[in-house]
């Protein structure tokens, strides 16, 4: 539909503009000669706009279909799962990383290009666990770690700039910091 | 801490003020007569009869009560709270089912590969009840504490509380803080007049002494109590995650948001 609109947009300039609400699927070029007599109505315009950015933001979607689309249920078992999360903490070597779950995970960055692994970089890590507890022995309930187990795989970007602030809404809107790469099993 | 709890007049004088006549001056004559009905607006205490029979049936005495405390809703938390906010805050994510409280059982949704998944629906309408107390109590020019054991957020905790004209208390929680003031803290001291806990347990992960205190001084308490939580003692429980910062920060926005709407419905009303 994005498409379309584009095609339409950048005809409108050297055609006769004609009503978006009744055309078909064919493209600018071949229906301005036949429906040319009709004015472009900036109401509408203001219409598609609206229709076009708020199809990502439906504030009436159930919280049952939002935990059926969410990249929470879609990682299926966490073992061995790959996740990109923000470097949010660090303490001499120590990395903690938010990659969108309860918990951040706490990793060691590696000895050489220790430095380039700065609060905000963005870091691609293998998920273990994402919530370290253990029942021991006599006690009724487990005793939870607080943290998530995770083992660092490799940097992907710098701390501030462009590419990270394209992705950051994205991060924000779902609660995953997380991608599944197609090569995982 | 002793800089978080203010030193003023002794609770037992707070001015909260009576639910049954709002600010009243001038003294009107009671009414007699069982059957007639307060006019709201105008200041009347309900007769002995009446007060005999509202003993049973208490919405008897709902013309007497202030107007602002007629609807449930009253500061429209409806609006603020929304499901999808509350995803992405990621509010609905519970520990692992091996830690969960029986307790908090009723809260949960469900559990996914191991991680029990909070009813985001049971939330809203818990966390909708608890910001109305928290703006009515605002309202009314009450002190609010906010406590938390979670290192890693209390700076950020500290930080909301002091902008919102509050208090907070996130450093180790000295038994016989709220009990034993006298001894701790030497003189008379105004306690708070609601404790909102950002997590009902102690970096122990054992209940919060603060709760059982609050419950002994009849000072009502707002509790976020995650799946591993107890949220027995506590006054207005709001099942949900306690522990990641967005979560904290998406509450505390929240908790400011009706602490706000308070204080401006006050200075309106003082105004008006």
């Amino acid at each position: 539909m994005l498409s379309r609109f584009v095609l339409r947009r950048l005809a409108s300039s050297a055609l006769k503009p004609h009503n978006f609400r009744n055309t078909s699927t064919a493209t600018a070029t071949s229906t301005t000669s036949a429906t040319a007599t009709d004015d472009f109505d900036f109401d509408d315009f203001e219409e598609l706009i609206s229709d076009v950015t708020s199809i990502k933001h439906d504030s009436t979607q159930t919280f049952a279909k939002l935990l059926r689309e969410s990249k929470f249920v879609q990682l299926g078992d966490f073992d061995g799962r790959l996740v990109i999360g923000n470097i949010v903490h660090r303490v001499h070597d120590d990395l903690y990383v938010d990659f969108g779950m309860k918990f951040n995970a706490v990793v060691k960055a590696p000895e050489d290009d220790a430095t380039k692994y700065t609060i905000g970089s963005r870091v691609l890590l293998r998920l273990r666990d994402p919530e370290l507890s253990e029942k021991f022995l006599g006690s009724k309930r487990e005793l939870t770690l607080l943290e998530a187990d995770a083992s660092l795989v490799k940097l992907l970007g710098g701390g501030q700039g462009p590419r990270r602030r394209t992705t950051t809404p994205k991060q924000e809107s779902q609660p995953p910091a997380k991608s599944v790469e197609p090569s995982e099993s | 801490m002793l800089r978080s709890l203010s030193l003023g007049v002794a609770r037992g004088c707070s001015s909260a003020g009576s639910l049954l006549t709002r600010a009243v001056s001038t003294s009107l004559p009671v009414a007699s007569g069982s059957s007639q009905e307060a006019i709201p607006g105008i200041d009347v205490e309900p007769s002995a009869d009446l007060l005999r029979k509202a003993r049973v049936q208490p919405v008897l005495l709902k013309p007497y009560v202030d107007p602002v405390l007629h609807n449930e809703d009253h500061f429209e938390m409806a609006k603020e709270v929304s499901i999808a906010d509350m995803f992405a805050a990621r509010v609905h994510y519970g520990h692992r089912i091996g830690t969960l409280n029986d307790n908090m059982k009723w809260a949960l949704y469900g559990e996914r590969q191991g991680i029990c998944v909070f009813d985001l629906n049971v939330t809203q309408k818990y966390l909708i009840k608890a910001l109305n107390f928290l703006a009515h109590v605002s309202y009314r020019g009450g002190m609010v504490l906010f406590v938390t054991s979670d290192k890693a957020n209390m700076l950020m905790v500290e930080k909301m509380a002091t902008d919102m004209g509050q208090y907070s208390h996130t450093r180790k929680w000295q038994e016989g803080t709220l009990t034993n003031t006298g001894q701790l803290f030497g003189a008379s001291v105004r306690l708070p007049d609601v404790i909102v806990f950002l997590s009902t347990l102690s970096s122990v992960l054992e209940r919060h002494p603060g709760v059982v205190e609050a419950a002994k001084m009849t000072i009502p308490t707002i509790g976020i109590c995650d799946s591993n939580a107890e949220p027995n003692y506590v006054t207005y429980p709001v099942p949900g995650s306690d522990d990641s910062t967005p979560t904290l920060k998406y509450y505390m926005q929240l908790f400011k948001l009706a602490v706000d709407k308070g204080r401006e419905a006050r200075e309106k009303a003082g105004n008006a």
